[in-house]
């Protein structure tokens, strides 16, 4: 049994929900709360990299896309969702986690396969991994407004406001010069630079509404960002591969839970505006020149309802439609739209300690366009089991999912290939978990072993013998891993410390082909060995967190001697906040050993880098 | 039976030399964006990958080597597209300067005075400004450019013949650009490096490497992937006639007059590839299937990616490279001049783009000029049945004027 014992260092903060103890029977990670907004984090991405058994993919800087990848099934594979209704993009099925601030987060979570709630959307289990942002509710009228200064011209501006226990609006806007140095030394060169055309510009709002069991979001973002590429070799500043992106996404949400006696029903409805302009049309740019607009729309509804038959088993039914479009004005592409309709059947059966469920889903995408693909109809299924012996639980899941192709796996033009397979996904987990909690002192251990397959993967290969590329069904790999955390926690009335850590190993390996030279080595950006430390502390107004990573070498290629890998990595960030009346003041270093690292080859990470906040609390002293 | 025996040693001993005679550099293309491309050199039945960071301690080639050509006798030009260099080297790998200002340089041609770059680019090192690509005529000794003309979008495949250039405009990239393909092989005289026309071949994108061999020009027409299918193109470059075929010559090379093409389609239907090896006689206009010698062509239909195909000039060992899972090892095959395979190499990512070096040794050289006779080979490597009077050829392994 998860309990949420995160909360118990939080009790004498005003605005922390507690929440009832829920039973997880699939592993789960949280970070909440004060420790949230403890760790030295900008983006959900940077909270993420300190849970098992993820690996963030970050194309560097504040302005590089940043996308989370669980036990390495791929970004596409993750379920993304905030305030319990999915983000999608029905274009390339990313989402880069560097749009949401944590700021205004109450909570980031991962589960691995899925929550096992009965009341949640169909949805929610059509993912391999699902990650769950959520929004914090205000308790009373106030607000808070802060500034920060921090390496590489970034300056940003932050304010929050809450009128009771109804509407919270927050806002920011930030801009990053971004121009950081960076350095390769090898055997073959010895490179140092300014990363040039990596700066930011965003403006974000946002306001999230509570009433009456209605629960509503709206969400603005915007921004101007430059697109630096890879690193390669030059022999001066004098060319460069200038793009600029602009985005803008924008969402309306709402969701309302209402019970009729023992039935309990939720509804969601979802609108989302998403624009991107991508232009390389600059005369100093030497690559093409293009400059393109996509824009996205997407409207989501889903009703769920869930009813206990008998004492020890409850029934639970869910219909999702989603409508999602595309145009661009890219040459030769049509306009399309896909039709989405997921229903699931759940059902749970419970037995003293012992908990028993089983999920089918259904998923219907049809794509509407001119030569569409065949509709994509397809049964999945999952089984989870669990058994609670006082603080001690053991559980296992299996589960058999897809995604489906996007919208550029099967239309973009030179590339789409509308015969495409969708992408399976099927993982077995058996793990347990411990938890003592007493009143000064508290454990918790989790341990979770897995083994995933991939088949039919999609990716994009050459043409034989051209230099275009199209999008095939290539490729099989299998994985198999053990995840583990430990925290400790030591609360007083005046001292709370934790120390959370973290440990993920894994062995992903090429399965496609055996004649192939790349057979049986491990998948490219797939460290076998990583783990984390967070150490934070709270002591009267002083509070603080000391992060460590290490991530193993990582291969970037298929055939994974051919290049030389990239290194493996440590990073130290320490973050040391005070508050004085009413301000909060803030002090983080990121990167303290300088290392200077990447996670993608070729596009280099900051290296060491300094931020400072002031922030001022009117009215209540919210976070 | 002794002398069979003796014959055999002959036989061995010959098919030793002309293995030893084999001096051939190509290129890796390698991972785009990640700076890894490779120059291997290949020297009788060995290979050495990571051939240029060895002969040059602390030095990459850069992104993407696009193609390589041989100036003058120890001077050879590499164009690093992605990196938007120019790398000069000596026919022992040594880096011996380079050019920055062609920005997205693709192919090349020369005189053995001048080099000829096919840029992507609008900015030239002079200052113009283009709305199209051009064409950036290099001096050899200073390594500046010292003329430019501009031509259609995307030029690609550039070839020398009588003075003119003929470069082959793809416009390839249309799908996000705001123009249509292009249709187009400019002509541009070397000297002044004007426009003197364009030939509209009324096939679109005519994207990729082009073979040559004396006045006639292979072209490949890509098409637009879509409704358009590709198409081969045989340029005569006296009179601008021109032959199109309904196939593609993705890869193509040229040898003892003819053309040898490798055409790959994607077919929508069955959802693979079709690789079709073909031989064009551009004199006859007669197509024959496959390259039809040895086994090469059983071999390349078995390659999983066919990416480029060579023929030795001075020697006829022919070489085809396979760019394999695109993120898996390459291969490059060796065969003599009977297309027996003699070798097959691992290479680096997408290994293409191959240049033989003039043997070297005295004693090999002596046999060369036997094995040659009297053929006159341009500085492709191409042999070359008509050479034009002041062209510089390779005769007997020495580059002259004819």
């Amino acid at each position: 049994m998860v309990t949420e014992i995160v909360i118990d260092t939080l009790l004498s903060l005003s605005n922390v929900v507690v929440t009832a103890p829920k039973i997880s029977q699939t592993p789960y990670q949280e970070l909440k709360g004060e420790q949230l907004q403890l760790v030295s984090t900008t983006t959900v991405a940077d909270a993420l990299k300190y849970f098992a058994g993820v690996q963030i993919k970050d194309y560097g800087g504040l302005g590089g896309v940043k996308t989370v990848n669980v036990r390495s099934m791929g970004a596409q594979h993750v379920g993304v969702f905030i305030d319990g209704i999915r983000i999608t993009n029905a274009q390339n099925g990313q989402v880069d986690l560097g749009k949401y601030s944590l700021t205004n987060m109450e909570s980031v979570s991962l589960y691995n396969g899925n929550k096992t709630e009965m009341l949640q959307s169909a949805s929610e289990y059509a993912s391999a991994s699902t990650v769950y942002l959520q929004t914090r509710q205000p308790q009373a009228t106030g607000g808070n407004i802060s500034y920060s200064n921090a390496s590489f011209g970034t300056n940003r501006v932050q304010g929050h406001f809450d009128f009771r226990n109804i509407v919270s609006v927050d806002g920011e806007f930030c801009h990053s010069d971004g121009d950081y140095p960076f350095r390769y030394q090898s055997a073959y060169e010895d490179t140092t630079g300014i990363r040039r055309n990596s700066d930011i510009t965003f403006f974000r709002i946002e306001s999230s509404v509570f009433y009456k069991g209605f629960k509503g979001h709206l969400y603005h973002y915007s921004s101007e960002r430059g697109i630096p590429g890879g690193v390669v070799r030059r022999l001066s500043d004098k060319f460069s591969n200038v793009a600029r992106e602009w985005d803008n996404n924008t969402f309306a949400q709402l969701s309302k839970s209402v019970g009729f006696g023992k039935l309990a029903t939720k509804f969601n409805l979802r609108y989302a505006y998403d624009y991107l302009n991508y232009n390389a049309d600059y005369e100093e740019n030497v690559s093409m020149h293009y400059n393109n607009h996509y824009t996205q729309q997407d409207v989501y509804a889903s009703a769920t309802a869930s009813y206990p038959v008998i004492d020890n088993l409850s029934l639970s039914l869910s219909a999702d439609g989603r409508w999602s479009d595309l145009v661009c004005d890219v040459a030769y592409f049509h306009y399309v739209y896909r039709i989405d309709l997921k229903s699931s059947f759940t059902a749970r059966y419970s037995l003293k300690g012992a908990n028993f469920s089983g999920t089918l889903l259904y998923t219907d995408v049809s794509d509407h366009t001119t030569k569409k693909a065949d509709p994509l109809r397809r049964l999945t299924g999952m089984i989870h089991g669990s058994y609670t012996l006082g603080k001690f639980q053991m559980r296992c899941f299996w589960k058999s999912i897809f995604r489906a192709p996007t919208l550029n796996d099967l239309y973009y033009v030179q590339v789409g290939n509308r015969n495409l397979k969708p992408e399976y996904a099927k993982q077995l987990n058996i793990g347990a978990d411990y938890t003592l909690m007493g009143s000064i002192f508290g454990t918790k251990i989790q341990l979770d072993a897995y083994y995933n397959r991939i088949e039919d993967r999609i990716v994009a290969l050459p043409l034989k013998g051209t230099t275009n590329w199209t999008m095939l069904n290539f490729g099989k790999t299998r994985c198999y891993g053990l995840n583990g955390t430990l925290q400790l926690l030591y609360t007083t009335k005046n001292v709370s410390i934790d120390l959370l850590n973290t440990a993920s190993f894994q062995d992903d390996r090429n399965r496609t082909d055996k004649e192939s030279d790349a057979y049986n080595d491990l998948i490219p950006y797939s460290p076998k060995f990583s783990c984390s430390s967070v150490l934070s502390a709270q002591y009267r107004g002083w509070s603080g967190a000391l992060s460590f990573m290490y991530v193993g070498k990582r291969y970037w290629l298929n055939e994974n001697d051919l290049g030389d890998p990239l290194k493996a990595y440590t990073n130290l960030d320490l973050k040391i906040s005070k508050t004085i009346r009413n301000f909060l003041i803030s002090a983080e270093v990121n990167d303290i050993c300088d290392n200077g690292y990447e996670l993608i080859q070729r596009y280099p990470m900051p290296s060491r880098n300094f931020r400072f906040t002031i922030k001022y609390f009117f009215k209540n002293k919210a976070l | 039976m002794t002398k069979r025996l003796i014959f055999l040693a002959i036989a061995v001993i010959s098919l030793t030399i002309a293995t030893a005679q084999e001096r051939i550099i190509f290129l890796n293309e390698g991972n785009w964006n990640s700076d890894d491309g490779q120059v291997s050199l290949i020297e009788g039945s060995t290979i050495t990958n990571k051939w240029f960071q060895q002969q040059n301690p602390k030095k990459k080639i850069g992104d993407t080597p696009n193609d390589i050509i041989h100036l003058r006798d120890n001077l050879i030009a590499i164009c690093v597209n992605t990196s938007n260099i120019i790398q000069y080297i000596t026919a022992d790998g040594k880096d011996c300067g380079a050019t920055e200002n062609v920005p997205n340089n693709r192919k090349m041609a020369s005189d053995g005075s001048y080099l000829y770059v096919t840029s992507y680019a609008h900015t030239t090192a002079l200052g113009e400004k283009y709305t199209k690509g051009y064409v950036a005529k290099i001096n050899i000794d200073t390594k500046e450019v010292v003329k430019t003309c501009e031509v259609g979008y995307e030029p690609e495949g550039i070839a020398l013949y009588n003075g003119k250039l003929f470069v082959a405009n793809s416009g390839g990239y249309a799908v996000t650009e705001n123009h249509s393909h292009e249709t187009t092989v400019s002509v541009v005289d070397a000297e002044t490096m004007q426009k003197i026309t364009d030939i509209d071949t009324e096939c679109i994108n005519l994207f990729g490497s082009m073979a040559q061999y004396g006045k006639y020009l292979c072209i490949n027409s890509a098409g637009n992937y879509e409704s358009i299918g590709p198409k081969t193109i045989i340029l005569n470059c006296d009179d601008y006639s021109f032959v199109t075929y309904d196939f593609a010559s993705t890869i193509s090379c040229s040898h003892n007059g003819k053309f040898y093409c490798i055409g790959t389609n994607f077919s929508q239907i069955t959802y693979s590839y079709d690789i079709c090896p073909r031989t064009i006689d551009p004199e006859s206009g007669i197509v024959s299937d496959g390259i039809g010698i040895g086994n090469i062509d059983s071999d390349i239909k078995k390659m999983k990616t066919p990416y480029d195909m060579y023929f030795n000039p001075y020697t006829g060992f022919i070489y085809v490279s396979d760019a394999n899972e695109y993120q898996s090892a390459g291969y490059v095959y060796q065969y003599n001049e009977s297309g027996v395979l003699q070798n097959k190499f691992k290479a680096y990512l997408q290994p293409a783009h191959f240049l033989a070096l003039p043997p070297s040794g005295t004693g090999i050289r002596n046999t060369m000029s036997d094995v040659m006779d009297d053929a006159f080979y341009n500085l492709h490597g191409v042999r070359t049945t008509n050479p034009a009077k002041g062209q510089i050829y390779i005769y007997k392994g020495k580059k002259v004027v004819y």
